[in-house]
């Protein structure tokens, strides 16, 4: 997966928010929010082609959870990012 | 021969240089609340240079944006050394304006033409557009709203375009004594020293309501029509959004939307913000006044 051009996150006190930041997406009028881990998750995503495999081993790294827990977060997290259209397959 | 006309809206100066005759004193009645003498000129936000030939103000460029709203057509071009024109197209198809922006936003040079009305459309949105660019900095923010002065203090009504702004401050006007209206459609929000203000503008929709004064905010409300009335408070990120789709930006240029977020992120932590959810009714008015009057006693 990859993280569709044109997005930037802003930090709002504690929360982040991902908002369309280009002409391409001029129609794109929706925010979406983020949590803290979910904000360090997208920060560390970079540019790069990633799976939901990466996403749980940047969880694992960062915070003390077993693998089976990070996964589901991970998995999560992508689905909820695919639906909001800020990343794509 | 060029008249000079300085104005100073939402505490922020500009000067127009109009070619004699160009415009008429009608075509800038909602402008003349706003004349000032004199403009000094490290105070002055941008300076636009009305001119008679079109020509001169080809784009010569080919990639370009194109973005449509209930007004027409907006054609943005970007040059290579960052400055920009932009085309505008009345709903009729006919182009009505052309407008030259330096890179910083300050000068600009713009031909105007077509009907009565779609003069005024071109010069109206000329001016939003330069006074967005050049204010973003300043913490600033051209929202799109109706509001109302109550008791020394504004309350701004958000909401898409047919959502009832309008509908709503006129049923304040109605049912609650001693309300006005500031501004029907594009008042100027500022933070002054920590405090968030509104001021009346030239720029006020469809009607005549070019108020010069500055109040404190109130509050914020976004109308969403309803079969009911139900008001609800909004912070964080929820407040954040129920105000960015309503302020003026070229969102997709880094640098400007990071100051429009700056300037909101303040004042969702001054100002309290509301989500209504209603009808166009008495009731409606009566709920949003005693919640938001709640807040300012």
């Amino acid at each position: 997966m990859k993280k569709i051009k044109g997005f930037a996150m802003r930090r709002l006190g504690q929360d982040a928010m991902i908002v369309a930041e280009s002409v391409d997406l001029i129609d794109f009028d929706k925010i979406v929010s983020l949590n803290s881990s979910a904000a360090y998750v997208w920060e560390s995503l970079q540019e790069t082609d990633f799976t939901t495999q990466t996403i749980t081993d940047i969880l694992m790294q960062r915070y003390d959870v077993e693998e089976k827990v990070a996964h589901k977060d991970a998995s999560e997290l992508v689905n909820l990012w695919l639906n909001a259209g800020i990343i794509k397959e | 021969m060029s008249e000079i006309l300085n104005y100073c809206v939402g505490g922020h100066m500009f000067t127009l240089y109009i070619p004699k005759g160009m415009l008429s004193e009608e075509e800038l009645k909602p402008y003349t609340p706003f004349r000032t003498e004199s403009c000094f000129i490290e105070e002055r936000l941008f300076t636009l240079n009305l001119i008679k030939d079109k020509e001169t103000l080809s784009a010569n460029v080919q990639v370009s944006t194109d973005l449509e709203d209930e007004n027409g057509k907006t054609t943005l071009f970007t040059h290579e050394d960052g400055s920009m024109t932009i085309y505008l197209t009345a709903v009729s198809g006919c182009q009505c304006c052309r407008i030259r922006i330096s890179k910083d936003y300050h000068t600009a040079k713009a031909w105007i033409g077509g009907t009565p009305s779609e003069r005024r459309y071109a010069l109206d949105t000329t001016l939003m557009l330069l006074y967005t660019f050049a204010s973003a900095k300043l913490d600033t923010l051209l929202i799109h709203a109706s509001t109302i002065k109550y008791d020394g203090k504004g309350y701004l009504f958000l909401g898409k375009s047919g959502t009832g702004k309008s509908t709503h401050s006129h049923l304040w006007l109605e049912h609650i004594e001693g309300s006005e209206l500031l501004n029907d459609d594009n008042p100027i929000i500022r933070i002054l020293d920590g405090n968030v203000y509104v001021y009346g503008s030239s720029w006020s929709g469809k009607t005549n309501c070019y108020r010069n004064i500055r109040i404190p905010v109130g509050g914020i409300v976004r109308l969403h029509q309803a079969p009911f009335n139900r008001i609800s408070p909004l912070s964080g990120i929820k407040a954040y959004a129920t105000i960015l789709p309503s302020c003026s930006c070229m969102k997709w240029n880094h640098e400007m939307a990071e100051e429009i977020h700056s300037t909101i992120s303040k004042v969702i932590e001054r100002i309290p913000i509301y989500s209504l959810e209603c009808l166009p009714n008495q009731e409606a008015a009566h709920l949003s006044f005693e919640t938001l009057r709640s807040n300012n006693e």
